[in-house]
């Protein structure tokens, strides 16, 4: 039981968390779900984000779901 | 969160697995050398692999997979040869490179032996530890790191066998702010608790946390409350080296302290506090301080419940209590976790290095490089402020048998 499980054995379909959506690299469109990429959902504030890395291509950055859209202003007159 | 996948891409490390390909290609500290010094030797488990460790006759070190691969008695239980290790049952003869040599009640003529190979690592010795490699060959370079590198040091070296995953201990490593909590004010509410009222240096609130990858692993560095951006804590801060180990600021007490997670199986973990003090120019060095001292760490107490008012206790229990494999499925990141998230991104990449056939993080095969490697570290730390004494006692070096006489060495005469 200790042992690791090969890769072959593994079971072939990808489990997705529960609230977490399916989402594919935005740079080669390869799903983030897979084994060797990495798709973390953390929380900034109000937003959801995923943290992905990408094992096809090797990209990595952030996706967002935002809550609100918040823009400030410029300043008149300057 | 994570997905069920990408946890176990993370945290299986047996034979064959993503992680156990990247994790066999550093070298992994199996013993101290005081442990062979009066029995030949000793049973281990790494990586998911039975392994025995050895000395023969000539005092070479060797690593082979514990079962005789005859019958299947353990080697554990062997007769030191002149090279290598001679099963206790029918008396097959093993070298240090795993292949068998004598067959003794076989035919004289018989070529039988010549067929008969078992997994074998070696050895070798660095700062009073013994380290393995069970990677692919060529063979890396031992890292040189200055705590184990240094010469005429005082090595103090703790151990506990974990029934947790090495890789939620390392992510503890990447999250800098449990420290205010767990170390400061958990530490504060225990001790009030035991009827001490005392306010930790831990207790500091952190203002942020920044992470940058290296050469050897990631550096991390953290800015308190009152603190300009000019102090030690946030312009030098202390490194976790790539994959297993944290090497903790010395406080300029002329102390290294490393942390190694080392993976017994998926579900345990070999730690290991490995401290070395330098002695002040010309001191005397007590005899009871001249050899490393080997220790075990207790984390239990009878009832089986954590001990939690020593620093390192409070992590056992953090760490054990989020389950023999943490449940990466249902966590619930925020921004303070971005050195974990950088952690698990930084294992995914090299584990595709592996996978592309380059060498991962860290590993070294120029010697120039190698002759000692010196980490970034704090020489002044905000933590170790109250003194090495009250630092001392609050870590599990409060266990090591000769702690009194360290303590009363630096207090005496100093360490550099
Ligand atoms: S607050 Fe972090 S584990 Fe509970
Ligand atoms: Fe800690
Ligand atoms: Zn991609």
């Amino acid at each position: 039981m200790l042992k690791g499980r090969p890769m072959q054995q593994r079971r072939p379909e990808i489990s997705v968390p529960k609230h977490t959506r399916k989402l594919f690299c935005p740079n080669c469109s390869q799903p983030l779900l897979n084994e060797r990429s990495l798709l973390v959902k953390y929380w900034r504030a109000q937003d959801t984000v995923y943290y992905c890395y990408c094992s096809h291509c090797a990209w990595c950055g952030e996706i967002v779901d935002n809550a609100r859209v918040v823009i400030s202003e410029l300043d008149e007159g300057s | 969160m994570i997905s069920y996948e990408q946890n176990q891409t993370l945290t299986q490390v047996g034979p064959g697995t993503p992680m156990g390909n990247l994790l066999r290609r550093y070298w992994i500290p199996v013993g101290a050398e005081v442990e062979l010094e009066d029995k030949w030797t000793k049973r281990i488990r790494i990586l998911g692999e039975d392994l025995v460790l050895y000395r023969d006759l000539k005092g070479k070190f060797g690593l082979i997979e514990e079962k005789c691969p005859h019958r299947g008695a353990s080697f554990a239980y062997g007769i030191p040869e002149q090279d290598g290790i001679r099963c206790p049952y029918h008396g097959w003869c093993i070298n240090h490179e795993g292949q068998c040599t004598e067959q003794p009640n076989e035919p004289e003529d018989s070529t039988f032996k010549n067929k008969i190979r078992v997994k074998a690592y070696p050895v070798e010795r660095l700062g009073g530890m013994l380290f393995t490699y069970m990677g692919p060959q060529p063979v890396p370079l031992l890292p040189r790191y200055d705590a184990f590198a240094t010469e005429g040091t005082i090595r103090i070296v703790g151990q506990a066998v974990l029934p947790v995953n090495f890789m939620q201990v390392m992510e503890n490593s990447l999250d800098p702010v449990h420290t205010e909590w767990l170390h400061g004010h958990y530490h504060e509410f225990k001790s009030r608790e035991m009827g001490r009222d005392v306010k930790v240096a831990f207790s500091r609130h952190h203002v942020k946390t920044a992470f940058d990858v290296f050469e050897y692993g990631i550096i991390k560095r953290r800015l308190l409350e009152g603190q300009s951006e000019n102090v030690d804590d946030w312009r030098v801060g202390h490194p976790v080296v790539f994959p297993f180990t944290l090497a903790v600021g010395s406080g300029g007490l002329g102390t290294y302290a490393l942390q190694m997670r080392i993976p017994i199986d998926d579900t345990h973990t070999w730690h290991i506090w490995y401290n070395a003090y330098v002695p002040g120019e010309g001191v005397e060095v007590p005899p009871a301080l001249q050899k490393l001292c080997l220790y075990d760490v207790p984390w239990q107490d009878e009832s089986g419940e954590f001990i939690t008012d020593y620093i390192d206790g409070q992590d056992i229990m953090a760490w054990i209590t989020q389950g023999a494999v943490a449940d990466r499925t249902d966590e619930h990141l925020g921004t303070t976790d971005k050195g974990i998230i950088l952690l698990r991104k930084l294992f995914m990449e090299q584990i595709a290095k592996v996978e592309n056939g380059e060498d991962p993080l860290g590993v070294i095969r120029n010697p120039e490089l190698n002759e000692m490697i010196v980490l970034p570290l704090e020489r002044k730390k905000h933590h170790f402020s109250e003194g090495f004494e009250s630092v001392t006692m609050r870590f599990q070096t409060r266990f090591c048998p000769v702690v009194q006489e360290l303590i009363d060495l630096f207090s005496k005469v100093g360490i550099k």
